[in-house]
């Protein structure tokens, strides 16, 4: 029995529907409904807002801004090649020669960046469902999510204000697709999000009344539960250090974290898509191929992680005996860890702050390492044009911050500081440090470089974590909260930021006992769980997560 | 209005607010456009009732609830809704049982 109405717009509390779009006069109707139902059914499955590309859609089908086009076929290329994000491709009513294929040395600007196939979320073989059914079509909204359709509607269907549309004319206009986010029976309408911007409707989305039989008649399409699969890319700001949740095991979110013990790091995963949440050793961190075998037992502490636009790869960071940080990365295509190579200052201690950034695409490498001089360093690797230092080259952008305690997981790329949708190399970076004075020190990196924002909390006398999690956002624009857990005095602190209106650091939580540090911090599908590895005083991690009833303690790892 | 003229296109937004009016239909024409716009004349493409080319075609409840019952939601506010719908869902959230949808942080305003 379905409910008597849905809508997805605000469900279960929540808003599980990305922002209104324009289709600016082209005939992509088509790819902007099949775009909005792959977001949506990514944000149902996995608790995570991602913005895909209706471009990369359209011309990796073949088509132009004047070509019709059929839900069927959009899904299907989705299936075969996954959607990238508007920073691979974006959508233009321009004409484009375009291979959905990644473009390795002819890049043009017709071409998606090169990293396309570590930037596309993935669709299951088979994901898709057509309904004609009305009851069907209830049921899968109901049970499932939004559903894509293609309808013919009169005329005056284009200037729907307020209120629920009915025809005035029987005089038919051209066909349009149209995203189905919920129905009501008691007023007797379908809810539907448009893609001809916000001004149409109510802020782009309109109520279809049952007696105007469009949608009655439709073909309906959906994607089923558990077929998504996200890029590393749209998960990059809700996590930070050792822990990565990616897209391994059965419900494609397994958790896989990477600790030191003795002079190796050691990968783990948790498999997630059954209940007992086991925690399992996957092995060291080194090259099965002898020939590459040049990195291990070097571990002198703990490594940051980043599952990278480089085809899903892990990039690990960590302090090595040879006097430096060592990049080494795992490569998905052959299965193999590879050596980078050592950069940053000498001397350095505690984990470096490793994410990947807006700047260029393949995004940058930044790295925040401090030395045993308590000073912060600024590092940087380019991936992908213009290159201003050699490529492959590691390179000093100067000092972040004096007297840090000890480097840890606290850089952050920041939707604040975004001008819109292709980030295109906006955005700030935020590093928050322990320092020798017991507070909690806030930097941001903008275009005027490194600056001091704030300081908090008092105490502090080990590396924080940092994440911008989606706390705060409405949607897939939107910034959300930063999160930060930090051990203190033994016990862990949480500390959040509300980004949206750049309001102070509040604490909200202090949890656990003979606590070392905080080695990661992330978001997880869990129902937006805040999840923690921590490095006990007795050298022992252990898993911590918080839902709707606080932080609990998980199993020692 | 007689139902006979519904068969005609308005030609202007002023025609069709006023044919709004004369209808009582329950909507509104949004007021950035003004009354002498043009209601364009737009060549009818239809669409074949139908199911959408290419993807597996569902027709009776009993075909799509087996294969609902092969693809589970990971999502704990769905699996809820399963459940109270009497559907055997595999346990996959954090702690002994999924969280009933009330019970979380709420996604904004605190962190």
């Amino acid at each position: 029995m379905s409910a008597p109405s849905v809508d997805w717009r605000n469900r279960f509390g929540r808003a599980w529907i990305t922002s209104v779009r324009d289709q600016d006069g082209s005939n992509n109707c088509w790819a902007f409904a099949t775009t909005a139902l792959v977001e949506a059914e990514v944000r149902i499955d996995h608790l995570l807002w991602s913005s895909r590309s209706e471009g990369d859609m359209v011309h990796g089908v073949g088509k132009q801004s004047w070509d019709l086009g059929n839900i069927g076929e959009a899904i299907t290329f989705v299936e075969k090649n996954g959607l990238a994000d508007p920073d691979c491709f974006p959508f233009g009513v321009a004409a484009a020669l375009y291979t959905a294929q990644e473009s390795n040395q002819s890049v043009t600007f017709l071409s998606p960046t090169p990293d396309r196939q570590g930037r596309t979320v993935r669709l299951a073989a088979q994901a898709s469902v057509s309904l004609t059914d009305p009851a069907l079509k209830k049921q899968h909204i109901d049970q499932v999510g939004p559903m894509a359709t293609i309808i013919t509607p009169p005329v005056d269907f284009g200037f729907l204000g307020s209120g629920v549309y009915v025809p005035t004319t029987t005089v038919l206009g051209p066909a349009h697709a149209l995203l189905v986010v919920g129905y009501d029976d008691p007023g007797r309408y379908w809810i539907v999000k448009n893609s001809i911007g916000t001004g149409w409707g109510a802020q782009g989305f309109g109520k279809i009344s049952y007696d105007a039989n469009l949608l009655e008649p439709a073909g309906f399409a959906g994607l089923l539960p558990g077929t998504t699969n996200p890029d590393p890319w749209c998960r990059r700001r809700m996590r930070n250090g050792a822990l990565i949740q990616g897209s391994n095991g059965a419900a494609r979110n397994n958790f896989e974290l990477f600790v030191r013990r003795g002079m190796n790091i050691e990968h783990w995963y948790r498999e997630n898509s059954t209940a007992a949440f086991t925690w399992n050793l996957v092995g060291n961190v080194r090259s099965a191929d002898p020939w590459r075998d040049t990195f291990h037992d070097d571990a002198l502490d703990g490594a940051a992680a980043v599952q990278s636009s480089f085809n899903r790869n892990y990039e690990l960071v960590y302090r090595s005996t040879f006097g430096q940080m060592r990049h080494v990365f795992f490569n998905q295509a052959s299965g193999w860890w590879e050596d980078g190579t050592l950069f940053g200052p000498g001397n350095p201690i505690g984990i470096a702050g490793f994410v990947q950034s807006n700047r260029g695409a393949p995004g940058d490498f930044e790295a925040v390492v401090v030395d045993s001089s308590g000073i912060a360093h600024h590092w940087s690797k380019h991936n992908s044009f213009p290159w201003t230092m050699a490529p492959g080259t590691w390179y000093d952008r100067g000092v972040v911050a004096s007297n840090v305690v000890s480097g840890g997981p606290g850089l952050v790329q920041s939707k604040l500081g975004r001008s819109g949708l292709p980030e295109n190399g906006t955005g700030e970076l935020h590093y928050v440090c322990a320092q020798t004075d017991g507070q909690l020190h806030h930097y941001r990196l903008d275009t005027s470089g490194w600056t001091h924002l704030t300081s908090f909390g008092a105490g502090a006398d080990s590396a924080p974590c940092l994440i911008e999690g989606t706390y705060g956002a409405h949607d897939e624009i939107g910034v959300g909260n930063f999160e930060l857990c930090v051990a203190v005095g033994g016990t862990i602190e949480h500390w959040w930021r509300y980004n949206a209106g750049l309001g102070p650091w509040t604490r909200s939580a202090v949890f656990g006992t003979g606590v070392r540090r905080v080695i990661a911090l992330i978001q997880s599908t869990f129902a937006t769980d805040l999840e923690i590895i921590v490095e006990n005083q007795n050298g022992i991690y252990q898993h911590w997560w918080r839902d709707g009833a606080g932080w609990h303690p998980g199993p020692t790892i | 209005m007689e139902d006979g003229e519904r068969t005609t296109q308005p030609a202007t937004i002023g025609e069709l607010r006023q044919r709004l009016r004369s209808l009582g239909e329950p909507w509104t024409v949004p007021a950035r456009f003004s009354d002498d716009d043009p209601v364009p004349d737009l060549p009818p493409q239809p669409v074949d009732p139908g199911h959408i080319k290419g993807l597996r075609a569902v027709n009776t409840r009993e075909e799509f609830d087996a294969i609902l019952r092969g693809a589970p939601p990971a999502n704990p506010f769905l699996a809820a809704r399963w459940r109270e719908l009497g559907a055997a869902v595999p346990g996959t959230a954090e702690g002994t049982g999924t969280p009933e949808p009330g019970q979380d942080v709420p996604e904004w305003g605190v962190g």
